[in-house]
Formats: structure tokens, sequence, C-alpha cells
């Protein structure tokens, strides 16, 4: 699997919900590699979900052929796990 | 590792909007000649477009903008403000900024990612860091190498 985390820049908040990610997935189990990157260059990148801020998510809607999923809180694992878990029960492998 | 030096942290600081607060914290790094003023504007800017999206997590914020030209060196700063500053974000109100400013989209990894990994690790940091008495007690928290070796 392949997740990427969007923010304007791609260096700052991304970064950081990027290193929430790797560590969620880490402690869910699961094989996964994270990426970050700015928005304008996201779109169209291969990749099976979307993490972002919970405006960039509704910014972005169903307009990307991904599923994409807010994120309040970049710092804190267990809102990043549930995240990830919803797109598992949301996509089962 | 000093993830940020003891030169660019202040405390104490008081804003009377977002827009105040980011510009105070954005200047220690235009007189540490990190950054010009127009890198502000840019921070600024950004939270227009896209939302308070940099408040992170409850009471922290990371602002930034893109690598430009107005970037001079990469750098980090930090800010406490005495009084809650709105940001209009879910996470609530704000009273630590940490401004980056990065060269490109790399050179400040290794100590933004530092910094980062010690805060999820430790979900009292960022109240510890609002409620610390002097700067060195800030630093104390943050460049502490210790941690830094046994963050995962």
């Amino acid at each position: 699997m392949k997740f990427i985390a969007v923010c304007s820049f791609g260096v700052g908040s991304s970064m950081i919900l990027r290193m929430s990610i790797e560590k969620a997935v880490r402690r869910l189990g699961i094989e996964a590699e994270a990426e970050n990157i700015d928005i304008s260059s996201a779109k169209g990148i291969p990749c099976d979900a979307v993490f972002t801020s919970i405006q960039i998510a509704e910014e972005i809607g169903d307009s990307w052929n991904v599923p994409v999923y807010g994120v309040q809180r970049y710092m804190d694992v267990e809102e990043v796990m549930r995240a990830v878990q919803k797109y598992l029960d949301e996509h089962p492998q | 590792m000093e993830i940020i030096r003891k030169e660019n942290m202040r405390i104490h600081l008081h804003a009377n909007s977002w827009q105040d607060a980011l510009y105070q914290a954005g200047m220690i790094l235009v007189e540490d000649e990190s950054i010009n003023k127009e890198y502000i504007d840019a921070m600024v800017q950004s939270i227009e477009t896209h939302g308070p999206y940099i408040v992170l997590m409850p009471g922290f914020a990371l602002a930034h903008a893109e690598p430009s030209e107005h970037v001079l060196k990469t750098e980090m700063a930090l800010a406490v403000f005495d009084e809650e500053i709105d940001f209009h974000s879910i996470n609530g109100p704000v009273r630590l900024i940490v401004v980056l400013a990065s060269l490109n989209k790399t050179s400040h990894l290794e100590r933004l990612a530092a910094m980062a990994s010690k805060m999820m690790d430790d979900e009292t940091l960022i109240e510890r860091i609002i409620h610390s008495k002097s700067i060195d007690e800030i630093s104390g928290l943050i460049n502490d190498e210790l941690d830094l070796n046994q963050a995962s």
C-alpha cells in the first residue's frame, strides 16, 4: 500500500503527518509506505489513499480518483491510526 | 543536535490577532537574517488560502511557507504567547508557534523530524513548553540529545 500526506507546500505539516502515518502503520502491523507531497503535485500520483487536513480534504472532495481522509490532529498517532483503519475497513484488501 | 537555537526562542509575547502572532514569530527569523519579510506574508497567505491547517495540535502551530528566494538559510524559531491566539482552527487556540524556514524540501528535515517525534511520543510536551518559565527550560525540553537518540 502507498499513502500520501498532503499539505500546501509538502515541506512542513505534510512531513509531520507522514511521520504519524508511518508510526500508525507500524502499530497496525500493516505493510505500507508513506510519502509527503504538496497539493499541486499530489493530484494524479499513484497511491492507495491520501491523508490531509480536514479543510484540504473538503477542498479535494471526490475530485481525485483516490480516497481522501481528513486528519484533525497531525501528531495524534491514535487519530491517524483510526483514519488508516477507516481506509482499511472501506477498502478490504 | 540542537533543534532550535536558544537565540531564536521568545517567551511572554503578546499578539492581537493570528496575523500579528505570525508576524512577531516570523520577525525572529528576519532579525536572524534567515528570511525576509515576504516569507511572513507567504505564511499568512497560505492560511488565507488553505485554512489554519498549520495548527497541528491543540495549542501548537507550525508556521511555514514554501521554500523560495525569501528564505536565506534553513532555520527554525519558537515563540510562546501569553494569551491564546485564535486561528479559527478546529484544534482550538494556539500559544506555541514554531516557524520553519527551509531553503529546499530536505534541508530542515532532520531537525523538524526530531522535534515532531518528541511531540508524538510525549503528549504532554507541547503543554510543558507553553508553561515553561524560561528559555533555558524550553531548550532543555526540545534540545535534549539523549531523548533524541531514543526517539523512534
